[in-house]
């Protein structure tokens, strides 16, 4: 574990130029109001990042209410309960800076959740810590932390303190009793369509531990080479974190040190052929 | 053995619900998930006084059948329950989603606000209660009931060997616990 630390940091200090601007139809001033230009990290969440945004358009726009905001890439509204890399690596098609328009008008609340501010985004954010604890340790593991233990994870996130962080979740990635975890929780995006999630165990019927392309050979052939199952697809782009793992790659380790800090595995496959 | 259900007894509870249901015209029906599985849904229509704290709730059908006196405050919201089974807890989750007679959603501090009296307790951790989630299978904006503690609850009947024999259904008697915080309130036909 000790050797795969410099993975954990690069993951964790990630970083992403954005553009913001806002919509033209929310403009209520004669002058055309600036960009703002942020570098934000990829393990981060939107509303987490956007106040100095909503600061900066408030003027033009004349709004008030920052929980009315709203985020949209090329005509895509932007979840903010993903994390921000997830929601590039889906939908920014390798654009840098990423040019993300700000509207305050006409919210799509069939599509985005309203966010009530922090509280939202921490509520959310721990019912996936949850979630994933319950398929790695059947929620041993975070039912026996302290509130405070909670808290700390929280505010390691939010504040972008990695030490602070890993001191509590290194728990949550342990294997309790040296066994690998129960289940790997992982989440798979496609554009346009509902988040997958698929339930692969850490080890083979074989008692050999599970690789990334056992995974998608079991529940996403397609993603696959037809006649070469040890290779990717043409038709296909996977990406995890920005980058595409060999397929070899263990999903126990791929877990433990390619995880969102909300503890999931979010892959994301981008169809080539359109 | 915990307060876990496993998927093909939740299918088998959601069958025999649907089926209860279908006798007397209680709107339970079950639809296909992309996985092949089955999730249960329930379509009901409430009049709701949004604007008072103790919030009455009656079935639309009966009150205009009773001609009561309908303040200027109420309104008819379109409630839609889905019951899925959630592989990650293994336990059942409630999904609903509440609409207005013009279409809007209902914000979140008005479905807290619908919560009964005798479940206010709850809401001192209103941000882990219920929020909106995204629907798995359908992938638009719901709000839930966060299953965490669900086995937590119903290990207390799954487990206990007194009661065992009565207990035939989990779906039901878990929703009997806990829809009634999300405007889903069952007939006591379902527990003949």
């Amino acid at each position: 574990m000790a050797d795969d630390k410099e993975v954990l940091r690069e993951i964790w200090e990630g970083r992403l130029p954005i553009c913001f601007n806002i919509s033209p139809d929310e403009i209520t001033t004669v002058d055309q109001p600036e960009p703002c230009y942020l570098l934000v990290p990829r393990m981060s969440y939107f509303p987490l990042v956007t106040d100095k945004v909503f600061r900066h358009f408030q003027k033009a726009s004349n709004q008030d209410d920052i929980d009315k905001m709203w985020l949209e890439y090329n005509g895509q509204p932007l979840k903010w309960h993903y994390p921000i890399g997830v929601l590039y690596d889906l939908y920014g098609e390798n654009v840098l800076p990423w040019p993300v328009t700000l509207h305050f008008k006409k919210f799509p609340e069939t599509e985005i959740m309203k966010c009530h501010g922090r509280d939202a985004v921490e509520a959310h954010f721990m019912s996936a810590v949850k979630e994933a604890d319950s398929l790695k340790h059947r929620s041993v593991v975070i039912n026996a932390m302290k509130r405070n233990d909670h808290k700390q994870l929280w505010m390691g996130l939010s504040n972008d303190r990695y030490d602070q962080f890993w001191s509590i979740n290194k728990k949550l990635m342990e294997r309790v009793n040296s066994e690998p975890f129960r289940c790997i929780p992982l989440r798979v995006h496609q554009r346009y369509k509902p988040m997958l999630m698929k339930f692969c165990k850490s080890v083979s019927e074989k008692g050999e531990l599970n690789t990334l392309g056992n995974f998608f050979q079991t529940f996403l052939p397609f993603i696959l080479d037809e006649n070469d199952h040890s290779k990717y697809s043409k038709n296909w782009k996977v990406i995890i974190q920005g980058i595409t793992p060999m397929l070899n790659t263990p999903l126990q380790w791929m877990s433990e040190h390619l995880s969102h800090p909300d503890n999931f595995l979010h892959i994301i496959l981008i169809e080539l052929i359109c | 053995m915990d307060g876990y259900i496993s998927k093909e007894d939740f299918k088998r509870c959601c069958y025999d619900i649907c089926t209860i249901s279908m006798k007397f015209q209680d709107n339970f029906v079950l639809r296909t998930s992309k996985d092949g599985d089955c999730y249960m849904v329930r379509k009901s229509i409430k009049k709701v006084d949004l604007e008072n704290e103790e919030t009455v709730l009656t079935d639309f059908e009966e009150s205009f059948e009773c001609q009561s006196i309908t303040s200027s405050k109420c309104c008819a919201i379109t409630f839609e329950h889905h019951i899925l089974y959630s592989e990650s807890f293994n336990v059942p989750v409630l999904y609903f989603v509440a609409y207005c007679h013009d279409g809007s959603m209902l914000s979140l501090e008005s479905i807290w606000n619908l919560v009964p009296r005798q479940h206010q307790h709850a809401l001192l951790e209103k941000w882990s209660f219920i929020s909106q989630q995204e629907h798995p299978e359908l992938g638009c904006i719901y709000y839930h009931l966060h299953p965490c503690h669900t086995s937590t609850l119903m290990k207390n009947f799954v487990c206990n060997h007194s009661i065992k024999e009565k207990f035939k259904n989990y779906v039901l008697t878990w929703l009997s616990a806990v829809g009634p915080v999300a405007c889903l309130d069952l007939e006591l036909e379902y527990f003949k």
